[in-house]
């Protein structure tokens, strides 16, 4: 790996938006690759975030800034990537349900998601049963990930699945939940194939799932 | 500060009543509430559950201050809980008179759109002006919340804590990098919410109903949302400076559930910084309160915590208040076996030694109220007090009526 290659990735870890963005601009000046910079610097950045705060060395601000920084860098990435062998390792529909504004959980779950190489449709916050269902019609994902972050928006999650139940589509895909007031017990309760307790677990059910 | 002040800080503490009610919920409220200390008191934070239970809508519930008492002490009731609570969607407030744009669900509690933040860029902040506790927002509603609260004597307040405020105007993402990368800003931000926005509430709320203790929720400022370093530097010299300016009108406006221990994993507890965390509590409240609020408790060790509180009761003479949180998880999902071993396990590990109080934290909206019933008849019989130890198998979980049987012969009990 490159020196500035090396420097993008630090900037990642650190959570600097501005620095990683220019050192991305850097590296692609000097000719390198952007599949290379996105195994080598981009996910490495963001998966050695997620080791740190595995091991209590990183807390929640650092973990965002550094989301932040793997979300401004690859939104940057994301044209130039098109016709490169970048590996896919499923697709990931995502959203807060409807009465729901709570973010901060969603976005780190949607950087270490697509670290490990999903490709990942976000569908925002407060987010009406009907769009889960026609975006899950109109994307196919493999996962469809719902999030709650109060006891009285979270039963909607039960909702959601029921209606792809009716829709006949329940089988095409499996739906992981999680957030705050969520449960292994709650997400059983509602037939949900999984549940991730934060954003490193949601990572691993996801993989489970798609084994 | 008095010994009782202490106990009433999170508690929601008794006081004399200052109406007479005929029939209906406040009245067998004010017939059944005692201040003799029979055993462990259990309190709880209620309102989603509340507002299931008695049938409220939200669009009432979070709006008209005598529905929402009304349900609150009938629940309250119901379930035997020993303090009121009269919390409601207490992070919103403020930050909804200032400007911040809201979402009112029909069926939730209003909620923050944090998509959209009120100060985008720090020019914002100038734009903002102290609200007008008389008409702003939903100040009225919440005002007469806590003037009929005295009235059924529940002489407590609650406003929203200086970190949790600023992220409900400014979000986590950009808050956090303004602590960063523009201390200088954060300073101005936090110097107005403190002064120009908190204290000017709390004054408002004394000078309008007499209450004098007021406490700030602050789930924001949990570990690890922000470390005990970024707690320490950003977090806590704010909550003193609000403590401070209420002192000086005779206030205690402290700020709880500031360092609450919240850690998800159980594999990664770390007895250092949790005993760190109740360090920081202790300071926020400048009182020794030892608060364990929404965290895994069913998981951690509590050894670090009863060396912390007995450190802390050797290192003055006034009582330890052990502030015992039942996880919102286990409450809801259950089974009613494990809630009762929770309890117990809490009680007879704190109550040899320390003025406990059993705190149902965030109660889910669809508990079963079996759960609730479960936590409180716990609470109620192992924690009888003089304290003695009773073993598990000698307890017997009494079967309750559903709420509607409660309610309707409520007057004749």
């Amino acid at each position: 790996m490159t020196e500035i290659m090396d420097e993008l990735k630090k900037a990642i870890v650190e959570g600097d938006e501005d620095l990683a963005l220019e050192k991305l601009e850097e590296c692609l000046n000097a000719g390198e690759k952007p599949a290379e910079l996105l195994e080598k610097a981009v996910v490495a950045g963001i998966n050695e975030a997620g080791r740190l705060w595995q091991e209590n060395e990183y807390f929640l601000p650092d973990v965002i800034l550094s989301a932040e920084a793997f979300k401004a860098v690859m939104a940057e990435m994301g044209p130039k990537l098109a016709g490169a062998d970048v590996k896919s390792h499923g697709t990931v529909l995502i959203g807060t349900v409807e009465g729901d504004m709570h973010d901060l959980g969603k976005s780190i779950v949607i950087a270490m998601l697509s670290s490990a190489g999903y490709q990942v449709h976000d569908l925002g916050v407060d987010v009406p049963a009907n769009t889960f269902i026609e975006k899950t019609k109109e994307l196919k994902p493999d996962i469809l990930g719902l999030g709650a972050y109060m006891s009285t928006t979270m039963e909607f999650m039960g909702d959601i699945i029921q209606r792809l139940v009716d829709e006949g589509i329940r089988d095409q895909v499996k739906v992981l939940i999680g957030g705050v007031p969520t449960s292994a017990e709650f997400a059983a309760e509602i037939k949900a194939d999984a549940w991730g307790k934060d954003a490193l677990d949601a990572v691993e059910k996801a993989n489970q799932l798609l084994g | 500060m008095a010994d009782k002040d202490t106990v009433n800080i999170i508690t929601g503490g008794k006081s004399k009543a200052t109406a007479k009610f005929e029939s209906g919920p406040r009245a067998y409220w004010l017939r059944h509430s005692s201040d003799e200390k029979k055993w462990v008191a259990v309190a709880a934070q209620t309102h989603d559950h509340t507002m299931r239970v008695a049938r409220v809508p939200a669009k009432t519930f979070y709006y008209e201050a005598t529905p929402f008492v009304d349900a609150q002490v009938a629940v309250h009731s119901y379930y035997g809980l020993d303090d009121l609570t009269l919390i409601n969607d207490v992070y919103n407030f403020e930050a909804e008179a200032l400007g911040q744009k809201m979402i009112y669900g029909k069926d939730a509690m209003p909620t923050i759109d944090f998509r959209d933040p009120l100060i985008k860029k720090p020019a914002d902040l100038l734009q903002l002006k102290t609200p007008d506790f008389k008409k702003d927002g939903r100040f009225p509603y919440q005002m007469e919340v806590f003037r009929q609260s005295i009235e059924i004597g529940c002489n407590k307040a609650s406003f929203c804590g200086p970190f949790s405020l600023a992220v409900g105007i400014r979000s986590y993402p950009l808050l956090v990098r303004d602590m960063r990368k523009d201390p200088s800003f954060y300073n101005d931000l936090m110097t107005f919410l403190v002064d120009e926005v908190l204290f000017p509430y709390v004054k408002a709320i004394h000078d309008e109903t007499g209450i004098a203790i007021m406490s700030g929720a602050d789930a924001w400022a949990a570990f690890p949302n922000l470390s005990t370093e970024l707690i320490e530097e950003n977090v806590l010299p704010w909550n003193l400076r609000l403590l401070q300016k209420g002192a000086e009108i005779g206030v205690y406006a402290a700020t709880a559930g500031t360092a609450d221990y919240f850690e998800e994993r159980p594999e990664k507890f770390d007895a250092d910084i949790l005993k760190k965390c109740l360090e920081l509590g202790v300071r926020s409240q400048c009182a020794p309160v030892v608060f364990m609020g929404m965290g895994r408790w069913q998981d951690y060790p509590l050894e670090p915590v009863l060396e912390f509180a007995r450190e802390l009761k050797e290192k003055q003479d006034k009582p330890v208040m052990v502030m015992a949180g039942i996880n919102a998880r286990v409450l809801r999902d259950g089974p009613v076996s494990e809630i009762i071993r929770y309890v117990k396990r809490m009680i007879d590990t704190f109550a040899p030694e320390f003025n406990l109080n059993i705190f149902l934290a965030s109660i889910p909206a669809d508990t079963p109220s079996a759960h609730v019933h479960a936590a409180v008849q716990a609470t109620h019989y192992f924690g009888q007090l003089p304290y003695q130890f009773r073993d598990e198998a000698s307890f017997k979980l009494q079967e309750r009526e559903s709420f509607a049987e409660f309610m309707s012969k409520i007057d004749s009990l």
